[in-house]
């Protein structure tokens, strides 16, 4: 499976210009975060990254890059397991 | 998982009432004076819903639906042997409402009644329970032991009108549903399951013995992102639901279709708890369930808590019944955490229309007409 970009995702599911949202992205202040775009960052990692993630791993993240990372470390655990 | 297997038993017939006050997503941007809601409203999937007044309660509803069920059905009321009420939203704190349903549908007095507290994942719970019971009392005699199953809440009683989380997605429902012995009936199969350590994320706190209610715990008062509600109302963390539901549900229908020996394609519908648009279109892509064979009931009725699978069973087939064979997954999941599925083949069902309960002239209504304003 191709690798999603990150970034990418947090573009389109924040209806941001594409290229806007960088890993230095501070998740809590792009303008359209709400809790239902909360709910819908959810659900995008869910589906592109098969994790069923806890909301308080997405409230410690600050910037896109820190949450990204996070996944990644995840993602090589669940490989390793 | 707890796996339990009833054999014998049919769901006779099912109907769902719902008041006939209604409550809209312009109701809501005048409220909150945003426009914000128009768009919450598309996303969850709700964009009207139906409110219960003061006065009316959960029982009320599923009275209606009871009355119109057992007509259609053409019960002798006397061979009713067990009412079941599940419910967040007793008449009374005491006692069971179940007793006064007993007495108010003119049940005979060797009836067993009890109620059941549970919300999102109720009705499959009261199934569970339900179909036990025929079981038990049938002594293998056809059509015998029958169960009536009312399921019914008026959630919106515990939802502040200035709760951004809640008041736009939460509407009232009551249902009955008929149970009884059936040598021919395939067996159904529950899959029910806990873990408390979420209850905090969904909970009306006050009100309990736990935390009593005082003048304090009825003042509403500015929380998290603004949202204004007192310790009586409810309170939801959307996206602890939301990951909790994630976690559980897809395993929880899996784990019942396995035990069911189906396969996700042999189904010819799936219907869960009615929670939020969002949520449910995830869980049926990702349980790849063809669009058809997925219920989706939430406009026009809002997330009706325990209410809202039967509810979604009345929406989708009281226009053509289920009359024919149909294997049926339900999956009830939130408040608890709780959860339950269960794998069910419905075969001749009577499914009466929606019965749209009438307020009771001289109802104390100013509550509804007001939130309405």
């Amino acid at each position: 499976m191709a690798e999603p970009d990150f970034c990418e995702l947090i573009d389109e599911l924040f209806e941001l210009d594409p290229g806007t949202a960088t890993s230095l992205t501070v998740l809590k202040e792009i303008p359209s975060w709400s809790s239902l775009t909360f709910v819908g960052l959810i659900a995008m990692i869910d589906e592109e990254y098969g994790i069923a993630l806890s909301p308080g791993v997405i409230m410690s993240s600050e910037t896109a890059g820190d949450l990204e990372q996070k996944l990644r470390e995840m993602l090589s655990a669940g490989e390793a397991a | 998982m707890s796996i339990v297997r009833v054999e014998n038993v049919r769901l006779a017939g099912l109907a769902s009432a719902v008041p006939d006050f209604v409550r809209t997503v312009d109701d809501d941007v005048e409220r909150f004076q945003s426009e914000d809601f128009r768009k919450i409203g598309e996303s969850i999937g709700v964009t009207s819903r139906r409110i219960a007044p003061e006065g009316v309660c959960s029982s009320d509803l599923c009275v209606a639906a009871a009355e119109r069920l057992l007509d259609e059905l053409n019960w002798d009321r006397e061979s009713i042997q067990a009412l079941l009420f599940v419910t967040q939203t007793p008449d009374f704190r005491a006692p069971a409402t179940a007793c006064t349903l007993q007495s108010r549908l003119g049940l005979p007095t060797n009836c067993a009644a009890m109620d059941i507290n549970l919300g999102c994942s109720g009705y499959v719970y009261g199934l569970a329970t339900a179909a036990q019971f025929v079981q038990g009392m049938a002594n293998g005699q056809e059509n015998g032991g029958r169960v009536l199953l009312l399921v019914g809440d008026t959630i919106t009683h515990f939802v502040s009108p200035d709760d951004r989380a809640t008041a736009p997605l939460f509407g009232d429902a009551g249902s009955a549903t008929a149970l009884e012995f059936s040598s021919s009936a395939e067996p159904i199969v529950f899959s029910l399951g806990t873990d408390g350590r979420g209850l905090n994320h969904l909970i009306v706190p006050a009100g309990g013995a736990r935390q009593p209610r005082t003048k304090a715990t009825g003042i509403r008062t500015v929380r998290e992102s603004g949202n204004i509600r007192s310790d009586e109302d409810m309170y939801m963390n959307g996206a602890e639901v939301f990951s909790f539901a994630l976690q559980e549900v897809p395993k929880m229908v899996r784990s019942t279709l396995a035990e069911a020996g189906w396969t996700i394609d042999e189904v010819d519908g799936v219907v869960m708890h009615q929670s939020n648009g969002i949520m449910l279109k995830h869980l049926r892509k990702r349980l790849k369930v063809d669009e058809d064979n997925f219920v989706i009931a939430l406009e026009g009725y809002g997330n009706a808590s325990c209410a809202s699978i039967p509810l979604a069973m009345t929406h989708q087939w009281a226009q053509t019944g289920l009359r024919q064979k149909r294997r049926l997954v339900l999956a009830g999941f939130g408040l608890g955490w709780s959860w339950g599925g269960a794998a069910v083949t419905c075969n001749d069902m009577a499914m009466p229309e929606l019965v749209i309960y009438e307020t009771p002239q001289g109802e104390d209504t100013s509550t509804a007409i007001k939130e309405a304003a």
